[in-house]
């Protein structure tokens, strides 16, 4: 197999997803230094899109090259799965950016795909009540108080943090409504969104 | 190391890692050209918002919520504008809200990864308006439909979309009063001032950080995202999820590294393409080298 040939497969495995890290460097790498395979990745991102009846993007993000930059500037301290993946993740974000797709919800409480399938066994999350940083600081409310049992299975996973998701929303909602009024047009409408019993305006202040 | 000082070493990583791009905006900074009509609207609609006084009535609606709520704006800089509750059982409490940031800057950021179109608009709250669109221009932000006063400029009508073309949420006057000119107070000293630091992710800028409570804001100058930084809870898996309320995403991440587990929470009215690249910007100390 040619350079070009393994450089091709190496793109068609990066639009499938089915890239392993190493080869995605790789070509990610190829993909930057050669023009022809530049095009070759709009022109399988442009069909990809036209076969699921997207309209082509307006990109003007660089997408390959601030993939490879993310990946010179996240090397992993060690070779720990979880970081691995972390980077994995970062990349397949990219590359759905290229594709001009998102992965928004289409509803509150839908399940997400797990980035990190870790093996393991039962963990059980006994009082979880995170140790709080504050030092002198306001401390944040923590995640609430939960007995939560996560058997080895990654749609028990994709619930746990479903849950810690919501119950983050509840908490720190009130302080990004604080945050966001500034930028939007209606000022107002960040508090709104808010339930009265979760507003936090020191921000505002 | 304390797991308060590891926390604290994490998120002072942050503004270190992901400042890659340096792209701080200072004073000397040139300011855009906003020539085009549409991108005129923006900034009059941007502006409108920091310096026009009216009190009104609006209707607010995302999945599952509807409320009214009667608003008046801030009689000056100084102070904060008010807000009331209509579908409270008791009395409605008033609630404040700043003066939005305001800034040729600002509009100049938002013209940059939004495409702004402008067309003949409806009647809103028996007010004639221009309809302004602002598409983004990667896939970094959500779609935003303006319905702008054409004479004073007030979004008088807002409609937030997402990638599939959902509506997330939308909000409408019902009514609305302006004050007069001659009614402001002469002493106006002007909204906070629009300083936005490093670039984060494409179009990102931070606005804020507090290293100490592991809290960073950044905005696209429209959008806007909170990352909270927390340990996380103790035996808790690593993953992922996330909820939508109306616009609002909320992202959470659990990582661990030698460092330690962290809790990565965004929260903002951004794709979770967007979440999910600003959680990647946490990263433990021992990354940096």
């Amino acid at each position: 197999m040619t350079s070009e040939e393994r450089d091709r497969e190496g793109l068609s495995a990066l639009m499938d997803g089915e890239a392993q890290e190493l080869e995605l460097r790789r070509t990610l790498e190829a993909v930057a230094g050669d023009t022809s395979l530049r095009e070759r990745w709009q022109r399988q991102h442009r069909v990809r899109d036209a076969l699921h009846g997207q309209l082509a993007g307006q990109a003007e993000i660089d997408v390959s090259t601030g993939v490879l930059q993310a990946l010179e500037t996240s090397k992993p301290v060690s070779r720990n799965p979880v970081w691995s993946m972390a980077v994995a993740a970062s990349v397949t974000l990219a590359v759905v950016i290229g594709g001009q797709q998102l992965l928004l919800p289409s509803t509150a409480g839908s399940p997400l795909p797990v980035v990190s399938e870790l093996g393991g066994a039962v963990v059980p999350v006994l009082g979880a009540q995170p140790v709080q940083a504050s030092l002198g600081g306001k401390a944040l409310a923590g995640p609430a108080q939960q007995t939560v049992t996560v058997p080895d299975s990654s749609q028990n996973i994709v619930a746990v943090y479903d849950r810690l998701a919501r119950d983050r929303y509840r908490a720190l909602n009130g302080r990004h409504a604080a945050a966001a009024a500034y930028n939007h047009p209606a000022p107002y409408i960040s508090y709104v969104r808010v339930p009265e019993s979760q507003l936090d305006t020191s921000a505002a202040e | 190391m304390s797991s308060a000082a590891t926390l604290v070493a994490l998120c002072l990583l942050v503004p270190t890692l992901v400042m890659a791009q340096p792209d701080v905006a200072s004073p000397s900074d040139p300011i855009c050209n906003l020539d085009t009509p549409p991108e005129q609207a923006l900034l009059k609609m941007l502006q409108a918002s920091a310096h026009q006084r009216y009190a009104g009535t609006v209707l607010y609606e995302r999945a599952g919520s509807r409320q009214f709520v009667t608003v008046s704006s801030p009689i000056d800089h100084a102070g904060q504008g008010v807000l009331r509750r209509m579908n409270a059982q008791a009395d409605p409490l008033p609630e404040n809200w700043p003066v939005p940031l305001d800034s040729p800057q600002r509009a100049c950021d938002v013209a940059t990864v939004y495409l702004p179109t402008l067309e003949s608009g409806r009647t809103v709250a028996g007010r004639a308006t221009q309809r302004l669109t602002l598409r983004p221009r990667d896939t970094l932000r959500l779609t935003h439909l303006i319905d702008m006063d054409t004479i004073t400029g007030l979004a008088l009508a807002m409609a937030t979309v997402g990638s599939e073309g959902n509506m997330l949420e939308r909000y409408e006057y019902a009514s609305i009063d302006y004050q007069s000119a001659s009614e402001r107070d002469p002493l106006d000293k002007g909204p906070r001032e629009y300083e936005r630091g490093r670039r984060v992710v494409p179009g990102y800028f931070v606005l804020s950080e507090d290293a100490d409570r592991g809290v960073f804001v950044v905005s696209d100058g429209l959008a806007t995202a909170s990352i909270f930084v927390e340990p996380l809870p103790p035996g808790a898996p690593v993953g992922e999820g996330a909820v939508i309320e109306g616009a609002t995403l909320t992202y959470t991440r659990g990582v661990r590294s030698a460092a330690g587990g962290l809790l990565i929470s965004v929260l903002g009215e951004v794709p979770m393409v967007t979440a999910r690249l600003l959680a990647d910007a946490v990263r433990p100390p021992r990354e940096q080298s």
